[in-house]
């Protein structure tokens, strides 16, 4: 109740009275709503009554009728005023008024429609960015994980000095699955490539990612065959894992989705293998070793040995398990710890590692998280940077429209509706800017869905659903809100008297709101600096990564990988299959050199063996010696372009029955030879297990340049080059040749496969590629990142300019007085055009200042993304503040350059 | 002149509702009403009368009817509902109170230590 007097509010009427008024209130309100047209005449019949009263007193007055009516309509000339305070009296509001003045907010934006196609367009690329990026953490972060009970999922990884090193041993997983009690379900697999045949029609072998799992895998998941039944735990043995299951859509695409699918056999590396069961395609492709999904599965059977003790060793396989219920993350992780500290005094092979636990959905993001990271902040200050161009907008228009906004308050608009008005129509914008924000949010995400690298699969499944669409309509919707109604308060509190009195001009002058706009577009700037300087800095990162001195030579090398089956290759076989290959492709016209070895450079040379240098003295176990070992041939060196620097190189004459020779490079003589003499020094290769008691010894024979074999952002880590046909042990099924020619691509992966059919036509040739590609693959990740970057940063430098310009172009609009009397007095035009620049120049200058201040508290987060340059770069960091500075001066040239032609008499008359 | 925002806020709405308890009245003879009974020293525009009888109505304190006036002209009466009757009074001895302890103190001569 308004009517207390003094403010002392008392009021306590009985519940019934309450009611009863309630009642009565909520009956005068629906009618003011729905009846209003009613309601308006009645309120204008009840002045007109008022007014005739008084003509009628002035009559009596002794007046004539006439001058009375004249005198009565004047003296209710605020009849309108009248009218107006009741509406607000009657606080009608929300839905009645709401749709007048969204009526007349939209005829107002349509009025100005660059103002508002420029308010609209700068919300929806602030709104469309962040949406999309939503879109992305959404699926990689927020999203339950599509099986059931997903957050009792954990993943098991092996520890290495307290450090995660990969997967864990199988044996490994066995033990803790047998003595674990925090865990339901434990369950360890893998993924192979191998050559299958008899799918569907085709009967050319192809390479294809088998999953080896055991039936509880997908127990494990939640996920139950269409058809068929999961391997049972028999069929893990050895010997009695011939049976098959496939996934849904290998069935429809390769089997043609026929029922009799059960029963029928395909041959796996040239064995037989009975289909048992279809799966539906539930496992993301994220989830898998390779980042593709896994099409068909075999069970979990790799080798008769692989449950020997001597297999203990054997890590990197993956490991999934579900939480018993009401045991939590933490309780599971500590028992595993334990577990794995007996397992470590019990076996001298797991002496070094440790084993830990992770919830299955934070492994989702991986690699990614450190990119969402930089890309959701760069978007974010893309947003703040459109809010802030938004609220300058809405200020400077405002300032315009102050004399619209005093004539209606001096027609009678209440405070109150002038203010609703003005909220209303920032939300119209705001709706507005949400809407085509959507869009182009929509539009983004199709874009990221289908274009993204190979490191990044989790990319694949990203899709709008209705969280990120309301979380895209929510900002805008926010932003519209909070950026309106700073300003609709400012010019509800019109004070009409002086208002009038300075006839509408004196808010244009305040130098206050200038000075918060002025700080706004300072902030803008700063942000503008940060975004660019981070692209600046990935950019050059990339163009480091690919242009640095490799130590090898990638440019016309092609790889291809073969897979060959023990059923037909084993021991002999291999080393006489690796000489044929390589003889006949370096027999082909246009090759300068081929290799058949195991793993390539830059990125797949990581095949770590322990070593033992002679005489060196016994290594404790945590100072083990290891190097990267690549088990090849004599042409390793000439095929790759590694220069040779000491001693010879692997020759035809090492023949398998001579004595081992090995090559290792520069990284591998400073850290385990210690200044002495490479060549002749013997090293042993390998741990001891139970088919090879004693791991072979080799004589170093050569030492070459220094290659990146640790991707391309990592120093080169030691390496040691023997000959496979010396090694059988290390000599295995998986082959790479890598070519050296000058022939095109096209021409040298059909020789390639001409030339493998020449030795066994049921070998597949698979993941041909150049090495190029896989340069410019190690470096698609980051590339990725800062093209997206980039983007943002456009977005931002963009929007900064425009904000820039908007500024000062309104300066020069207030200031056309000064201007035109500066000029009368005999200012140049070059001074004029100064007197406004400088404005530019000085917005640039803090607003580089602050940005350069940002950009150094970035640099730490760009930590560990940033390669051979520093991420506080200081001639990156400096160049991209002065191109801000710049930017600010074209900005401002526009209005300045208008400024310096204005006429002086014009501009003095207008006033 | 006497501008309805001087009026010390809450008091024309105490004074229409007095009035109205009174009699059922319209709009025009509660502003000669104010006028006489103040001897003029209560002006209120057209405006903030209306608007505080529109909130009074709102509100339920007060109710509006049309029914022909003395002279046969329609005109819309306002009468005095429950609720009002039992704010009027509540704030009537808030007032009563309020200005007599004000009245004292004006009236004070000396101050006892």
């Amino acid at each position: 109740m308004e009517s207390s007097v003094l403010g002392n509010r008392t009021s306590h009427a009985p519940a019934d009275d309450h009611a009863m008024s309630l009642i009565h209130t909520v009956r005068l309100r629906l009618r003011s709503i729905f009846r209003r047209a009613s309601v308006e005449a009645e309120l204008y019949e009840e002045l007109q009554t008022h007014r005739e009263r008084l003509a009628d007193e002035y009559e009596f007055g002794g007046m004539s009728r006439e001058l009375a009516e004249l005198a009565a309509r004047r003296a209710m000339r605020d009849m309108g005023v009248a009218m107006e305070e009741c509406r607000d009296a009657r606080r009608v509001g929300m839905l009645d008024e709401a749709m007048r003045d969204f009526r007349y907010g939209a005829r107002v934006l349509l009025r100005s429609p660059t103002f508002t196609i420029v308010a609209i367009l700068t919300l929806a690329l602030g709104v469309g960015a962040t949406t999309a990026m939503f879109g992305v953490v959404n699926v990689v972060a927020l999203q339950a994980l599509p099986f059931a009970h997903a957050d009792r999922l954990v993943r098991m990884f092996a520890l290495h000095d307290g450090r995660i090193v990969g997967g864990p041993s199988a044996l490994d997983v066995r033990d803790v699955a047998r003595q674990a009690h925090s865990l339901d379900e434990l369950v360890v697999y893998d993924q192979w490539r191998k050559n299958v045949a008899g799918i569907g029609s085709v009967d050319r072998p192809e390479q294809m990612v088998i999953g080896l799992v055991p039936g509880d895998y997908f127990r494990v998941l939640g996920i139950s065959p269409v058809m068929g039944r999961l391997f049972s735990e028999g069929e893990n043995r050895y010997g009695s894992h011939y049976v098959a299951a496939i996934s849904v859509r290998l069935w429809r695409d390769r089997f043609g989705g026929a029922r009799d699918v059960l029963g029928r056999v395909i041959r796996i590396n040239d064995e037989p293998y009975t289909i048992v069961a279809v799966m539906p395609d539930a496992i993301p492709a994220w989830l898998e070793q390779r980042g593709a999904a896994v099409t068909i599965w075999t069970p979990f059977a790799i080798s008769p040995t692989m449950w020997s003790e001597a297999s203990r060793g054997e890590r990197n396989f993956t490991a999934i398990g579900r939480l018993r219920d009401g045991v939590s993350i933490q309780q599971a992780k500590a028992e595993v710890a334990q577990i794995a500290t007996t397992l470590a005094a019990e076996y001298p092979t797991d002496r070094q590692f440790g084993l830990t636990l992770a919830p299955l959905a934070d492994t989702r993001s991986g690699s990614l998280r450190p990119i969402l990271l930089i890309l959701f902040a760069a978007v974010v200050f893309v947003l703040v940077i459109a809010c802030v161009n938004l609220a300058n907008l809405l200020l400077a228009r405002h300032a315009t429209r102050y004399r619209e906004l005093i004539l209606r308050t001096a027609l009678g608009a209440g405070r109150a509706r002038l203010a609703r008005q003005l909220i209303v129509e920032s939300l119209t914008i705001a709706l507005a800017g949400g809407l085509a924000g959507s869009a182009i949010s929509i539009a983004a995400t199709e874009g990221i869905a289908h274009w993204h690298p190979a490191a990044f699969p989790q990319l694949a499944t990203i899709a709008i659903d209705p969280r990120v669409f309301a979380f895209g309509l929510g900002i805008a919707v926010l932003t519209g809100f909070a950026f309106g109604v700073g300003p609709a308060w400012a010019a509800s509190r019109i004070d009409l008297a002086s208002a009038l009195r300075s006839g509408g001009r004196s808010h244009s002058a305040s130098a206050r709101q200038q000075r918060t706009r002025s700080s706004l577009v300072i902030a803008e700037i700063a942000l503008a600096v940060v975004l660019v300087t981070a692209t600046a800095l990935l950019a050059q990162s990339v163009q480091r990564l690919e242009h640095q001195d490799f130590g090898f030579s990638p440019q016309g090398r092609y790889r291809a990988h073969v897979y060959l089956p023990r059923a037909r290759y084993d021991g002999p076989a291999i080393a006489r299959f690796a000489a044929q290959f390589g003889d006949a492709v370096r027999a082909l016209p246009g090759v300068s050199a081929a290799t058949v070895t195991i793993g390539y450079l830059p990125t797949n040379a990581r095949w770590i063996q322990p070593i033992v240098i002679e005489g060196a003295g016994q290594s404790d176990a945590r100072n083990q010696p290891t190097t990267y070992l690549t088990a090849g041939d004599e042409w390793y060196l000439r095929t790759m372009g590694i220069p040779l620097r000491a001693g010879r190189d692997l020759a035809s004459a090492d023949l398998a029955d001579r004595p081992p020779v090995a090559l290792v490079n520069e990284s591998f003589v400073r850290r385990y030879l210690n200044g002495q003499r490479p060549i002749g020094q013997r090293v042993r290769v390998g741990a001891a297990s139970d088919s090879t008691p004693v791991p072979p010894t080799v004589t170093i024979v050569g030492v070459f340049r220094d290659a990146k074999n640790d991707g391309l952002a990592s120093p080169p880590q030691p390496q040691l080059v023997a000959l496979g046909r010396q090694l059988p042990q290390f000599d295995i099924e998986f082959k790479d040749i890598v070519i050296a020619t000058n022939a095109d691509r096209r021409t040298v992966e059909a020789a390639l496969r001409t030339s493998l059919a020449s030795i066994d036509p049921d070998l597949p040739l698979a993941e041909f590629s150049s090495l190029d590609d896989v340069v410019a693959d190690a470096v698609g990740g980051l590339r990725y990142t800062a093209g997206l970057l980039a983007t943002f940063a456009l977005l931002g430098l963009v929007l900064a300019a425009v904000g820039t310009y908007g500024i000062v172009a309104y300066g020069v609009t207030q200031r056309t007085t000064e201007i035109g009397v500066r000029m009368a007095t005999g200012a140049s035009p070059a001074r004029i055009l100064w007197l406004i620049v400088r404005q530019g120049v000085q917005l640039g200058l803090l607003g580089s200042a602050a940005g350069v201040a940002g950009a150094l508290v970035a640099g730490g987060a760009l930590t560990g993304q940033v390669y051979g340059l520093s991420p506080f770069d200081p001639l990156t960091i400096g160049s991209v503040a002065g191109f801000l500075i710049l930017t600010c001066v074209f900005a401002s040239a526009i209005p300045a350059l208008r400024a310096s032609r204005i006429n002086p008499i014009e501009a003095m008359r207008a006033s | 002149m006497s501008r309805p925002n001087d009026l010390i806020q809450g008091t024309l709405d105490l004074l229409i509702l007095k009035l109205v308890d009174l009699q059922p009245m319209h709009g025009w003879s509660i502003a000669r009403q104010l006028d006489l009974a103040s001897r003029g020293d209560l002006q209120v525009t057209e405006a903030s009368l209306y608007a505080a009888l529109h909130r009074l109505e709102q509100n339920g304190l007060i109710a509006g009817e049309w029914k022909a006036s003395a002279n046969n002209r329609r005109a819309k009466y306002y009468s005095i509902r429950r609720a009002g009757q039992r704010h009027l009074e509540q704030e009537t001895g808030e007032w009563n109170r309020l200005s007599s302890a004000i009245g004292r103190v004006m009236r004070l001569r000396t101050i006892t230590p």
